[in-house]
């Protein structure tokens, strides 16, 4: 019998032309809801256009068989540049796990990622995964994600996200982090009673 | 109120010389000074990149970097809104409260002008007056490029 359908909101932050909505576009199975524009002043430099309110995309996970869970994921993706910063206050109310992407080959913005992330996480209490784009190496994903203040435990993705396979693998971590928070909270449920 | 569309010689309007309407042309902060002044109940103008960045704004307003990031933001959320009814290019945001009204127009595909005005303001006018000088502002978001 299924035992049940699960919804699950991301939220996919980072600095600007880290890769997040690529991300969303390489994962998404419904058409993804982008805000982007032409990009002006020296950010037009970086990249031809930019997010500015948010992107909205899905992926489902269906179940293997009658006694597995459906999972729905929604993915919210946030502006990355300081100016839209209360956009990813918007969008950060209630999600169940965070995706903080940053460009590995942009080594100039690991600072301002660094405050991002301490700043998003500040005030959650919820699983977060780093996909490091443009990272094949996975000690090198993971030197990039202790630069940005994070601890052992969080896993560092290295991932090429102009790929949808790369993406794939951000989703399954993703999941696997969501799987172990669920676990946590019933051991420790289990625990209190 | 005055009647917009008759030009009122006893009101104490001068007409404007030719230096200052060339003035305007090229200064968004006169462009903007001069939507405030053709409408009553307007009290202020910002021109923004669609990216969010500050161009210009007129006197009495504040230089507000997050306004026009709230702007931006605001319009590239409504821009994927009017698919809900089938259209391709928005055209404005109106937004309304106790206390007045917030109205953003798109200036071309990169640059958003907002107007705020009281309650009582006629739309319509801003519009007329706003469309009156849109592509000299699509002009000045184009430069500042």
């Amino acid at each position: 019998m299924n035992t049940g359908e699960h919804t699950f909101k991301i939220l996919v932050t980072g600095p600007f032309a880290a890769g997040k909505t690529s991300l969303i576009q390489a994962i998404s199975q419904s058409p993804v809801v982008t805000t982007e524009v032409a990009t002006s002043g020296e950010e037009a430099a970086v990249k031809a256009n930019t997010t500015v309110a948010m992107d909205f995309g899905t992926f489902a996970l269906s179940p293997l068989d009658d006694s597995d869970e459906l999972v729905h994921l929604l993915m919210f993706g946030t502006p990355g540049q300081e100016r839209f910063r209360f956009m990813t206050d918007i969008l950060k109310a209630d999600v169940d796990v965070v995706t903080f992407v940053v460009d590995g080959r942009a080594p100039a913005t690991f600072q301002e990622a660094r405050s991002m992330l301490a700043l998003v996480m500040s005030d959650l209490r919820v699983p977060l995964v780093i996909a490091v784009n443009r990272c094949d190496d996975r000690d090198q994903a993971r030197a990039v994600a202790e630069y940005l203040g994070a601890s052992t435990d969080v896993p560092a993705i290295p991932c090429q996200l102009i790929d949808p396979d790369s993406g794939r693998e951000v989703v399954a971590e993703v999941l696997v982090a969501l799987l172990e928070a669920a676990e946590l909270a019933v051991t420790s449920q289990g625990g209190a009673s | 109120m005055a009647d917009l569309t008759t030009i009122d010689t006893n009101s104490g309007m001068t007409t404007p010389s030719l230096a200052s309407l060339l003035h305007e042309r090229l200064d968004p902060q006169a462009i903007l000074n001069s939507v405030v002044r053709s409408v009553a109940g307007v009290v202020g103008a910002a021109l923004a990149s669609a990216d969010g960045r500050s161009v210009a704004h007129s006197d009495h307003l504040t230089h507000d970097p997050s306004r026009a990031a709230m702007i931006a933001a605001t319009m590239g959320l409504a821009g994927q809104l009017i698919g809900v009814v089938g259209g391709q290019q928005l055209e404005e945001v109106v937004v309304r409260a106790e206390t007045g009204y917030v109205i953003v127009y798109a200036v071309g595909t990169e640059g958003v002008l907002t107007v705020l005005a009281r309650p009582s303001t006629n739309l319509h006018h801003i519009s007329t007056e706003v469309r009156a000088r849109i592509e000299s502002l699509r002009g000045v978001v184009r430069a500042g490029r």
